[in-house]
């Protein structure tokens, strides 16, 4: 094999020249011999050099013979009998055994890898999911932290909301919102009489999509909130607190309905509460409904959030730590090869020292 | 000679069985040794090493080629002595008159002063190109060109593969034919093919 890659990578020259020396000590093949007597017949340059190598040859087998300046014969006396080398004799067997366990160890590795580590490889599966769970725990760290600022914002709003509800609509059932506010984190809607709702939807066409734009005022990660109307109140453009806001707030209602309704206790007591009129709401500039937004919005986080107070943070969907998974079979007998290999390698090696 | 039976019984502890043994190859593993060390004491240490080294060896002797196995030892003996001699240089002070003593039984009744001291200039001159190869290429040169050993046996004595006793005896071969070109004059006829004429 060493010889084969040697060939390819040595210049024409010099291949045709051990071409030629091997020519002349008669070590070519037949077919081989054949080719270069006619590439000799082709070449007279050729032919001169080949008796030129001769001649040289012929002169290095002439040089006299050295006379033996004594002789080289043992003293009995000074020397017992052969030693007897038990790693010499078992020389050839070793060299086997050398070659057997590297092969068998190349399958036992091609075996495992084949495998995707198999049950090997799952104690290193051990480690990236850990990683992955302390990954999964930061994000939702990382999502607990982002809710809880806007929550921190909106409950300064909330706290104004309420200031300003009790003070102004009382008898329209305000406090009830106020106190569902208060009462109930979770997304309320403060969905009007039937008719009002008609109005609302009606003016939703035409009003702009300045809900939308409220969206991005709360600071919510896209989770399937569903906003109550009182949300979109939160326009800061100032649309009409009649029409433009109400539909501008059952814009926000439709489409943040679509996107995903989240139960809560709120909206499933929200029909036995009394609704809140847009309007107010409106001329609260809204207020009201951003804490429950808000709050809302915080809910799906606080939901985590609140597996985050309850216990661990693995409790939510984060994986266990795996126990330390034992070695497979197909390991051990890799660590039984690979030292057995050590092993007769270094016999082997001391042995042809000896030798 | 029995040589088989010698090595059996060399094997069970009879030395002077190993003896007739070293009798019969004791000239062939010292030329070896000369040709590759370049003077007669080193030669000499080399050989007696190897012998003394087949003798402990020798039940590790599974059967085949007796002398390639020795000639394998003798050639690992050499590689020894250079290094050796590479860690603690030496000079040979008796190599001249060693030589013309040794060389002394070349000289033929037939051949003039003249062509005797030619003859021993021209193997002066081979020895000392010899000498300038790397101790591989020597080795592989003197086994293959005076020895007469084919490339198998070189490559079982020396331990290297076909392809590398080829690389090594082309080497050598070009290197010895480049330092000899300058001395070509001094080739006498009877060294000459008898074609060229």
């Amino acid at each position: 094999m060493i010889d084969f890659l040697r060939d390819l990578t040595k210049p024409a020259e010099e291949k045709r020249q051990e071409q030629m020396t091997a020519y002349v000590d008669g070590e070519l093949s037949r077919r081989e011999r054949q080719r270069f007597e006619q590439l000799m017949a082709d070449d007279p340059g050729l032919q001169a050099e080949v008796a030129e190598l001769r001649q040289f040859k012929q002169n290095l087998r002439q040089l006299p013979r050295r006379r033996v300046p004594r002789n080289f014969t043992l003293d009995p006396a000074l020397y017992q009998a052969p030693q007897r080398r038990p790693l010499a004799q078992l020389y050839p067997a070793m060299r086997v055994a050398t070659a057997l366990t590297a092969v068998f160890l190349i399958i036992a590795v091609a075996a495992d890898l084949l495998t995707l580590g198999g049950a090997g490889g799952a104690a290193f599966s051990a480690a990236p999911v850990a990683m992955e769970s302390e990954a999964v725990e930061e994000s939702a760290a990382d999502a607990i932290a982002e809710a809880e600022a806007p929550a921190a914002a909106a409950e300064m709003v909330a706290e104004e909301a309420m200031t300003q509800d009790s003070t102004e609509s009382a008898n329209q059932g305000e406090e009830a919102p106020a106190e569902e506010a208060e009462a109930a984190p979770q997304m309320e809607v403060a969905a009007e009489p039937e008719t009002a709702v008609t109005e609302i939807e009606e003016e939703t066409a035409t009003a702009p999509q300045e809900p939308l734009a409220a969206a991005p005022v709360l600071p919510v990660k896209p989770t399937p909130i569903v906003i109550g109307p009182e949300t979109n109140t939160q326009t800061e453009e100032g649309a009409p607190l009649d029409d433009g806001a109400s539909g501008a707030t059952t814009e926000a209602d439709l489409s943040q309905t679509a996107v995903a309704p989240t139960p809560s206790p709120a909206a499933t007591k929200t029909p036995d509460t009394p609704r809140v009129q847009p309007t107010p709401t409106l001329d609260d500039r809204g207020v009201g409904p951003q804490p429950e937004a808000t709050e809302i919005t915080a809910a799906p986080v606080a939901t985590i959030g609140v597996a985050q107070d309850d216990g661990t943070k693995s409790a939510v969907s984060l994986p266990q730590p795996q126990a330390p998974i034992p070695i497979s079979t197909l390991r051990v007998i890799q660590i039984v090869l690979a030292v057995l290999l050590v092993v007769l390698g270094t016999a082997v090696w001391f042995t042809r020292r000896q030798l | 000679m029995d040589e088989a039976g010698l090595i059996r019984d060399a094997q069970k502890g009879d030395v002077t069985a190993y003896n007739r043994l070293v009798l019969h190859f004791q000239e062939q593993v010292y030329n070896v040794a000369y040709r590759i060390m370049g003077e007669p004491q080193s030669a000499e240490d080399a050989a007696q090493e190897a012998f003394i080294s087949a003798y402990k060896a020798l039940n590790s002797f599974r059967g085949g080629n007796f002398k390639a196995w020795l000639l394998r030892i003798v050639t690992n003996a050499c590689y020894d002595e250079l290094r050796r001699r590479k860690r603690r240089p030496q000079s040979s002070l008796d190599e001249m008159t060693d030589d013309n003593e040794s060389l002394a039984f070349l000289r033929s009744p037939d051949e003039g002063p003249e062509g005797a001291q030619q003859r021993m200039e021209l193997v002066r001159a081979v020895e000392d190109c010899l000498q300038s190869l790397p101790d591989d290429q020597r080795v592989t040169a003197v086994l293959c060109d005076i020895e007469g050993y084919d490339y198998n046996e070189i490559a079982g004595i020396t331990s290297v593969s076909l392809g590398t006793v080829k690389s090594r005896m082309n080497r050598a071969r070009r290197k010895l034919r480049d330092c000899l070109q300058g001395i070509r004059e001094l080739l006498p006829m009877a060294y000459r093919l008898e074609g060229e004429t």
